[in-house]
């Protein structure tokens, strides 16, 4: 495992250089700097109209003003903050108002309205869209974004989220997160109609409770740990040991037998055991046998095939403690 | 004390709570107050059937349900609190602050696993004990009464067992307490910190076993909490962020071992003398499948262990529309929980086993001692060079390093009946996982992108048969977003999985066919597509189209693979439609057509004798059989919502429906052999009694259905008050052979043993279990309520 090292001194030398470039290192910092500040700071206050005159024709957006999130932004690092309106006016919303986000709007004012004026997000790429939101929202939960799955596949802020039109909590467009993502995961949201799921249904879980889709570093956007078995025992810490005995893809992946968006097999498993279990148990004697309708009604291997299954004797199977809890019978 | 509370607000109450598919836990939002809203009302359920199954994560009972939101905002902070079906099993409390300087959130929640309510068993079960009655036992032993059902005789007296059991709630409960809070010291810095606790008591159901034939299924009791606290600072500025964080987590096991007796001894047995074994030695083969051996057993539970983790990452804006990102992290993960012996059965623990087993006289250490550092790094840059292009390149390395000294268990004790010498040695089993990735995005064409990708996955891992494997993947999609009348998304990927150092002699070590394959590690080939489109032809209408396809094929990527897991296709598509003609009516519908297909392979054998001339079921492709497993889902989802359509009333109500049917298809020579007690190569025995006919029997299909309907009136009487009326009707239906009802499986009933009826049967051939299974239910929840805004 000696790649863990040089990952690791290759990965703090990298951290170390990100912090330093963002920091402002002597050499980067006026060229960063530049680059960075948005694009109101350079615009002197007489270009801006004021929330005042954009209310005037769209009082129907004012509602972002008085409620909800962008109500509240009291710190500063809002889209024109720190170098812009925050740095001098800071402690109050007033100044967050509609031109934080669309610019300045006099132009659009003084040219009746005239679309091609004002920042309209509408017309913007995904990416110019997204741009303006993380200039206030880059830091824990949305750092990673850039290059994330979702940044790739065009989505974008203004996706998921509406600062005008908001129906559920943190802006979304539906009332609930799983109506949201099944916009384009309907087949995942879907599985929670099986009966046997998470209780994602029932509003003790939802997606976000395991995925950040802003960008983490485990696979498929999960919050938690590098993998998907790091992941899951953040709420099955019993099943983390380390094991005396470990079933090799326990620590692996989970999902290899687990789908822990829902299932119709017992316990989520991705196919009834034990059936499941004879997909890699091609040995001798009882893990090939044939168990079939015959051996449920007359033998004692019935025992294998209902219930639990093998995992009526293996109970273990996410690992043993026991000395002779090799084959996960105690 | 709940209802008492409770009951004081409910005479005045009529009505509710809500739910949508999506919340059936959960009363709809209500008009939102200024500074606050309380639900109060009452709740009436009815079942027929599995209860427990319907409130599976859910406390329905009758009663006060009262749910209360309260926020208030100035120009400094704002203050939220909600609670939610206070006093019951499921209920949920949070709190949040938000400040300039600082911000917290508290929680409390519990969340119930409702197993079944009908369930019995003749253990009485304590923390880490389940006891039998020891006279029963003592007539099982002796031969006077059944204790485990051998055959079908047995089955037509039942067990003793029978006399004594008791029904008993088989239910679990997670109570979780957490919180955070963020101090920003100045605009740039924040301190963080935060903590969760949860505790899972009750008891859930566990397996025991004694031999092939002397299974018991018992009501385990459950008592464990993980603690986890953590400490971070992050500093951000608009060029960027770097955040440092600390967290470590607790898990602490309140029952370490779990002991339950043998149902069919009372007294410890090892039998002597058998010829086939050194003289003098305590060894019984017989004990696999005739429950000889000890009068109880041990196991070991999870153990406590302790999880440390330091992590960083940081964020950077560079020049040239580029940013980098950057996060690593490193975890140690320690146990060290007491060993218990190799065996409980002091017959088998004693010198006169140890002078064939030596190895059994002492452990080899008395406590784990395991330790495993985990790392994870990623480093993703994505840079903008032109404005419609986008490029992206990203490396992710896992680590899972084990630290463990082997663990020798050559010689060990099986079940706590038979001491062999047929074990091994627990070694490390590390992980490193490299992912690199890059791709470009083009986005020339007006609201839309159009994306390459190609990716390398390296996964190297010990103690497997490979030493990894190796996935190239190249992807293509093309996405549209942001049209006014259509959203468009399609995917294609292909991934060559290729194992890197099959070793096949690890495959006999482990007494695997030479050409069987584990399927997580095995060269496969593996194709995905999706495709989704919405369409938006005018404000008030949308449709939408998705279709999803993906297949894993081992044999195509590694064409001597005969056994384990040789393909799987799965294909979903689904359609919907959305109608919104005004602000006061909407309404839709969506349906999902899932499919699922795998096939696997294998060969009922013996291990090969070595024996030159004499048959060998071990090489017998007459032994070969496999199985078709598909599964056909259907899912139908329906809303409508007629708000002050009606005047002051709001009316929603859903519909949810899913079905599955899933099939078993056997097929190959031995399964023929099978249906025919025939012989297919010299030598061989024939696969039934002979005096059978034919000795398969297919499996039927396991099929299930759920619905579930709601509809929520409310009425708002006045700016103040609300009244409303719920209704919840869910119904499910399940089919499935590994359900044991009085006269055997639940689709496969033995007619000898009478008419098949719902009532579940603790006794079936080799076990005595709790009779959990799936079983239907009819369920449906009243909520009247009345809704107050302050």
């Amino acid at each position: 495992m000696d790649s863990l090292r040089k990952t690791l001194a290759l990965g703090g030398g990298i951290a170390l250089t990100l912090a330093w470039l963002a920091m402002g290192s002597p050499a980067a910092a006026a060229s960063t700097e530049q680059a960075m500040k948005p694009a109101p700071i350079q615009v002197p206050h007489g270009e801006y109209a004021g929330t005042e005159k954009c209310l005037a024709c769209h009082e129907d957006n004012g509602a972002a003003l008085k409620t909800g999130p962008h109500s509240r932004a009291f710190k500063a690092g809002a889209p024109v903050a720190p170098y812009g309106c925050q740095a001098c006016h800071a402690e109050t919303k007033a100044n967050l108002g509609c031109e934080a986000c669309h610019g300045p709007g006099k132009a659009h004012v003084d040219a009746d309205g005239d679309k091609t004026k004002i920042k309209s997000f509408a017309s913007l790429k995904v990416q110019d869209q997204t741009a303006v939101c993380s200039s206030c929202h880059f830091r824990t939960k949305h750092a990673l974004w850039a290059g994330s799955q979702h940044d790739q596949r065009n989505v974008g802020c203004t996706t998921c989220h509406s600062i005008h039109d908001a129906k559920g909590d943190k802006q979304l467009k539906a009332v609930e997160e799983a109506q949201l993502c099944a916009g384009c995961h309907r087949a995942i949201v879907n599985k929670q109609l099986k009966f046997n799921h998470m209780p994602v249904r029932e509003d003790k879980l939802s997606c976000s409770s395991c995925h950040n889709v802003h960008g983490t570093s485990n696979v498929k956007l999960l919050k938690a740990g590098g993998t998907v078995t790091e992941a899951c025992v953040t709420c099955h810490a019993e099943k983390r040991g380390p094991m005396l005995w470990e079933h090799a893809p326990v620590p692996e992946n989970c999902a290899n037998c687990h789908d822990p968006h829902g299932s119709n097999n017992e316990r989520m498993l991705v196919a009834k055991v034990p059936f499941l279990c004879q997909r890699c148990h091609v040995t001798s004697r009882h893990p090939p046998t044939v168990y079939e309708g015959f051996t449920l009604n007359n033998s004692t291997n019935a025992n294998k095939i209902y219930g639990r299954g093998c995992a009526g004797c293996h109970q273990q199977v996410h690992g043993s403690n026991a000395p002779s809890g090799k084959a996960f019978l105690r | 004390m709940r209802n008492k509370l409770l009951m004081l607000g409910a005479a005045a109450l009529l009505v509710v709570s809500t739910s949508t598919a999506w919340a059936q836990g959960a009363p709809p939002p209500t008009p939102t107050p200024s500074n606050g809203s309380l639900d109060i009302g009452g709740r009436f359920t009815s079942t027929t059937g599995d209860e427990a199954r319907y409130q599976r994560y859910r406390d329905l009972r009758d009663g006060v349900n009262a749910n209360l939101l309260f926020s208030k905002e100035t120009e400094k902070w704002t203050f939220d609190i909600k609670a939610k079906n206070i006093g019951y099993d499921d209920q949920r409390y949070m709190l949040n602050f938000n400040s300039r300087r600082a911000k917290f959130s508290l929680f409390f929640d519990q969340t119930p696993t409702n197993y079944a309510y009908y369930s019995k068993t003749p253990f009485v079960c304590t923390a880490g004990d389940c006891s039998l009655d020891p006279a029963l036992r003592a007539r099982v032993e002796a031969g006077t009464a059944v204790g485990v059902p051998q055959n079908v005789g047995q089955l037509a007296t039942g067990s003793i067992y029978n006399t004594i059991a008791k029904q008993f709630d088989m239910q679990s409960r997670r109570d979780t307490f957490g919180g955070d809070a963020r101090l920003s010291a100045t605009d740039n810095i924040d301190f963080t910190l935060g903590f969760l606790t949860y505790k899972r008591t009750g008891n859930m159901p566990w397996g025991g076993n004694f031999a092939f034939n002397n299974l018991q299924e018992v009501p385990l009791v459950i008592d464990n909490r993980e603690t986890e606290v953590n400490v971070g600072i992050e500093w951000a500025s608009h060029q960027g962020m770097f955040k440092a964080n600390y967290e470590h987590s607790k898990f602490d096991q309140a029952i370490p071992t779990f002991r339950w007796d043998n149902p069919w001894r009372a007294t410890d047995f090892c039998r002597f003398g058998n010829p086939a074994i050194p003289p003098g030695t305590c060894y019984d083969p017989s004990a696999y499948i005739n429950g000889n051996g000890p009068n109880d057993g041990l196991s070991a539970m999870p153990p406590s262990n302790t999880l440390n983790t330091f992590s960083w990452m940081g964020m950077a804006k560079l020049p040239g529309k580029t940013t980098a990102n950057a996060s690593f992290s490193a975890g140690s993960n320690r146990q060290d929980a007491a060993l218990i012996g190799w065996t409980t059965n002091p017959v088998i623990a004693n010198p006169v086993v140890y002078a064939t087993f030596p190895e059994l006289r002492h452990l080899p250490r008395d406590t784990a001692d395991l330790s495993v550092n985990y790392t994870t790094a990623t480093m993703n840059i994505s840079s903008r060079p032109h404005n419609d292009i986008t490029l992206s390149a990203r490396y992710r390395f896992n680590g899972r390093n084990d630290l463990r000294r082997p663990f020798e268990a050559v010689e060990y004790v099986r079940m706590d009946a038979v001491p062999e010498e047929t074990g091994g040695v627990s070694e490390p089993l590390s992980i490193d996982r490299h992912t690199a990735d890059v791709s470009a995005k083009f986005t020339a064409i007006p609201k839309s992108a159009i994306k390459v990708g190609y990716s390398e996955d390296k996964l190297e891992h010990t103690i497997r048969v490979t030493q990894g494997w190796k996935d190239k993947t190249v992807r293509l999609s093309f996405d549209t977003v942001g049209n006014q009348y259509v959203s468009l998304r399609a995917m294609y990927e292909r991934t060559d999985r290729e194992t890197i150092g099959f070793d096949p002699h690890v495959l006999a070590e482990m007494a695997m066919q030479p050409a069987a394959r584990f399927y997580d590690e095995a060269a496969r080939k593996r194709d995905r597509a999706t495709f989704l489109v919405d369409l938006t032809p005018t404000d008030s209408i949308g449709f939408n189209l998705s279709y999803t396809y993906g297949k894993d094929d081992y044999q195509e990527g590694d064409p001597s693979q005969k056994f384990g897991l040789l393909n799987n296709t799965n294909k979903t598509y689904t359609a919907g439609v959305s109608y919104a003609p005004s602000a006061k009516v909407s309404l839709g519908a969506d349906y999902g057509n899932e499919s699922f297909e795998s096939f696997q392979a294998s060969r009922t054998a013996n291990p090969d004798s070595g024996v030159p001339g004499v048959y060998q079921s071990w090489s017998d492709p007459n032994r070969d059989w496999n199985l078709t497993n598909d599964e056909k889902v259907n899912t139908f989802t329906a809303y409508l919502n007629l708000l002050d359509v009606l005047a002051k009333t709001e009316i929603r109500a859903t519909y949810d429906y899913s079905d599955s049917d899933q099939g078993f298809l056997h097929g190959g020579p031995r399964i023929g052999a099978m249906q025919n007690n025939s012989i297919l190569t010299t030598g061989d025995a024939r696969p039934c009694a002979a005096t059978l006919t034919s000795c398969f029997v297919a499996l039927p299909n396991v099929t299930n259905t759920w619905q579930h309907f709601t509809v929520d009136v409310k009425y708002k009487a006045s700016k103040k008050v609300g009244l409303g009326l719920t209704y919840w009707y869910e119904k499910f239906d399940v089919e499935d052979y590994a359900t044991i009802n009085t006269a055997g499986p639940q689709t496969l009933p033995r007619t000898d043993l009478g008419p098949q009826t719902d009532t579940a049967r603790i006794d079936w051939l080799g076990s005595i279990g709790t009779g959990y299974g799936n079983r239907p239910y009819t369920g449906s929840t009243v909520f009247v309520r009345m809704f107050y805004l302050f």
